[in-house]
């Protein structure tokens, strides 16, 4: 079939980029700034002395350019490919999809690329901006249906599906993170780069940074290390890989600190597509042995660095990402490099960041993010621990905040004890209704 | 300073569908996302082009009696999108580039010039003609002379030369390319009486400044022999608008000054080259005033997540006002439209709030 040839993503660009670049070793390189230009003219330092220092590089690998906006396209697209290679009766098939966010849209431009229609069940929370991009993406249908990603799932599986299988569909239900085929479809990622490296005559990079939700986007990458490293490959068993993840949606650092896979009582962090309460079983298996061998290093930084990350990269890029993704670009800002590698970033230092991509962000909300966190390194001077100064800087976050939900599995229910930090100062029955308003829309059940 | 020719100083730039546009057009809209280049816009083809071809020059030439010929530096005059383009071009190859802009030319593009690496940055003149003017008749001069430097000046032009249309041209190549894999991943409308129909574009639309970018696209679409099928849609901003008045005019006219905020298409006077295309069948001339520009950058950050310059922002005003219908009457759903969205990095959040405040514009 033609179609096993082709692949439904794209090989999305890899650029350098100078600004991060300079920005990322400012901090952290060993070696000695440029001297300022001559008071007398308006000449600059020559260009030996650049060479000379030479700086560490940044590298963008732009996965908001997939089809469906986010690096989601290449995971979701293979798991739709496989099960269709997989099918009895391929012009049968259906395929599903519970998300109202970036999975759902991937799960439809993968639909497409093989010619089978895709439906897509979203909670009623989901805003009526991304139920008509959905729809613009070629969903065969969008029904809204439950107060949350749970009920949205259960109806679908229980009612949707069911009477596609009495029509005498064959329906699929399109996992959103938690399978093989998924990796497998987001390993490709870490392949391109490799090729593209080797087309700039570099060779492996030495830092990858990624964002963390339930962790199918890092097991890609983990998986496709491992599998260079066997290949006898020399260079990328040296490639240390960044975890990073937002406070109050740090299920994986949290597990990795207390040594066991654990479930978050909540999501209380505004990074809402970050939102697992529980990573993979996998996740935790590969990041816990990578950590141990020192190549996985896991960090977390606040909402306010996730959205300096987001305004700053919009900036300095023009590329305007979701706070998911904005806190990996933070990373290149404060020296905080630095202290997520835990050792001085070194001038031949190369660093990969994915830039996940997302659908949830607008302008308005970058703007907003660069009033309120104009100079979150500024807040920080005071201190070394990002953490120290979450409450009072989140507390400025205006809760009625457009952020699209792309909740992959977040408990709606109370946690035993209210968190100290983030928008939430009291979990009661109220927890819904400030749930509800973070995602600036209301709650019908 | 050894440089090598085998590297490409541009890429190859995804072509994505968008869905609202093709929404608001009524047919099919693909966005060539030039912004993507390595300099930041299409300029890493075209000025990429020349630099490559001036070095190739040198590397066929014999070896005179004085030994193999002086390295090259290249010198450039534009303080915006051509002078970057020169810069990761020259950076790329291996060579040293020397930039001389404007005292008016912004402190942060001086700024990314001198990260993109370029030898020197100098400031010189009230305009670019006074920049480009110091640059030729005193800096080059002095290089060339000089027995010091041992190097070759070579004089890069922003928009005015065969090498750069040649580059340019190559946006054609990947776009009939990318077009025909374009059905693999979006839903594409076609005439339901022949669905395996190739998809070609019918509208290209670019931007004019200097005429550089449209004329590598009608050189491109004449190679690929498609001049009698595709409408090349040229536009300009109101008060840049020197192709559309040299049309109008039926001469190659030279504007009094610039008064746009698109100073990226601030060229008075147009390529001779870009004129005569203008004059074709082939090319329609609009130009839209620059609140309908940045309104254009205000709504593609939100629906695109991709900020761009007003110069870039107004090639997508005929499908925001529904003017495409009337520049290139008998469109279809089926029609495939594509915007070259030529990129530029003089824009930032802080720009684009304040034209936004300062050129309130909504589409009807």
């Amino acid at each position: 079939m033609a179609i096993k040839e082709k692949k439904p993503w794209n090989r999305t660009p890899l650029i350098e980029s100078s600004v991060l670049s300079e920005s990322a070793g400012w901090y952290g390189c060993t070696i000695s700034p440029p001297p300022p230009p001559s008071p007398c003219c308006l000449i600059t330092t020559a260009h030996e002395t650049r060479l000379l220092n030479r700086r560490s590089r940044v590298f963008l690998k732009l996965e908001t350019l997939q089809p469906g906006g986010s690096f989601k396209s290449r995971g979701i697209a293979n798991f739709c490919l496989r099960a269709l290679n997989r099918s009895q009766h391929p012009s049968k098939l259906h395929f599903y999809s519970s998300s109202g966010g970036n999975a759902g849209i991937a799960a439809v431009h993968a639909a497409i690329f093989l010619g089978r229609p895709c439906t897509v069940v979203v909670p009623m929370s989901t805003s009526d901006v991304m139920v008509a991009k959905i729809k613009a993406a070629g969903a065969q249908e969008v029904v809204q249906f439950g107060c949350g990603l749970k009920e949205a799932g259960e109806y679908l599986r229980e009612v949707v599906m069911k009477k596609a299988e009495e029509r005498g569909e064959e329906g699929v239900h399109v996992m959103p993170y938690d399978h093989q085929d998924i990796w497998d479809g987001n390993a490709t990622m870490i392949e391109e780069i490799r090729e593209q490296m080797i087309e700039i005559g570099e060779d492996a990079p030495n830092v990858v940074a990624c964002s963390v939700g339930g962790g199918g986007m890092i097991n890609g990458i983990l998986q496709a290390i491992e599998g260079i490293e066997a290949e006898g490959s020399s260079g990328w068993d040296r490639t240390e890989v960044v975890a990073l993840e937002t406070l109050g949606a740090d299920s994986l650092a949290q597990s990795l600190q207390q040594g066991e896979h654990i479930t978050l009582p909540g999501i209380t962090s505004q990074a809402t597509t970050l939102g697992a309460v529980r990573v993979s079983e996998r996740t935790y298996e590969l990041a816990s042995k990578h950590q141990a061998s020192g190549r996985v290093k896991s960090a977390v930084f606040t909402d306010a660095e996730a959205a300096m990350g987001s305004w700053r990269l919009a900036d300095d890029e023009r590329i305007m990402v979701e706070l998911a993704c904005g806190v990996t670009a933070a990373l290149c800002y404060g020296g905080r490099l630095k202290r997520a590698l835990g050792r001085p970033v070194k001038p031949d230092d190369k660093v990969v960041l994915i830039i996940c991509g997302g659908h949830g962000v607008t302008l308005g909300m970058i703007d907003k993010w660069k009033r309120e966190f104009g100079d979150v390194d500024a807040d920080m001077k005071a201190t070394e621990h990002p953490e120290a100064v979450t409450s009072e800087v989140t507390a400025h976050m205006d809760s009625k905040v457009d952020v699209q939900v792309d909740v992959v599995e977040t408990e709606l229910t109370p946690p035993p004890t209210p968190p100290d930090t983030g928008i939430f100062t009291q979990m009661t029955h109220d927890h819904l209704e400030n749930v509800a308003r973070a995602m600036c829309r209301p709650i019908i059940c | 300073m050894e440089f090598t020719i085998e590297k490409v100083p541009w890429i190859t730039t995804p072509l994505i569908k968008s869905n609202q546009l093709s929404g608001i057009a009524g047919c099919n809209v693909f966005l060539k996302l030039e912004n993507l280049q390595p300099s930041g816009s299409f300029k890493s083809r075209g000025v990429g082009n020349f630099l490559l071809a001036a070095l190739r020059r040198q590397q066929s030439q014999p070896s005179s009696t004085n030994g193999p010929a002086a390295p090259i530096h290249f010198y450039c005059s534009s303080g915006g999108n051509a002078g970057l383009g020169c810069v990761h071009a020259a950076v790329t190859l291996g060579c040293p580039a020397t930039i001389v802009v404007p005292l008016s030319t912004k402190p942060f593009m001086v700024e990314k010039l001198r990260t993109a690496g370029a030898s020197n940055v100098i400031q010189e003149g009230e305009t670019w003609a006074e920049a480009d003017k110091y640059l030729r008749e005193v800096l080059m001069a002095e290089a060339k002379q000089s027995d010091e430097g041992g190097e070759t000046a070579v004089y890069v032009p922003p928009f005015d030369a065969q090498d750069i249309w040649d580059g340019n041209s190559t946006v054609v190549e990947e776009i009939l390319e990318q077009l025909k894999e374009a059905e693999k991943h979006y839903k594409i409308a076609k005439d339901e009486s022949t669905p395996s129909a190739p998809v070609l574009p019918d509208v290209i639309i670019c931007s004019v400044g200097g005429g550089g970018l449209l004329n590598g696209i009608c050189q491109g679409i004449d190679k690929a022999g498609l001049s009698s099928q595709v409408k090349v849609i040229a536009m300009e901003t109101l008060g840049a608008d020197s192709l559309s008045q040299s049309i109008k005019k039926k001469e190659l006219i030279t504007l009094p000054g610039i008064t746009s905020i698109a100073t990226h298409l601030g060229a008075r006077r147009v390529s001779a080259k870009a004129f005569e295309n203008g004059l074709r069948d082939m090319v329609v001339s609009d130009v839209a005033p620059d609140a309908a520009a940045v309104e254009v950058c205000r709504r593609i950050a939100d629906e695109q997540r991709l900020l761009v310059e007003p110069a870039c922002g107004v090639c997508l005003v005929p499908i925001y006002d529904g003017s495409l219908s009337r520049l290139v009457p008998g469109l279809r759903p089926e029609s495939n439209v594509v915007v070259v969205m030529c990129g530029g990095s003089a824009i930032s959040l802080e720009i684009l709030a304040d034209f936004v405040e300062r050129y309130p514009y909504t589409f009807e």
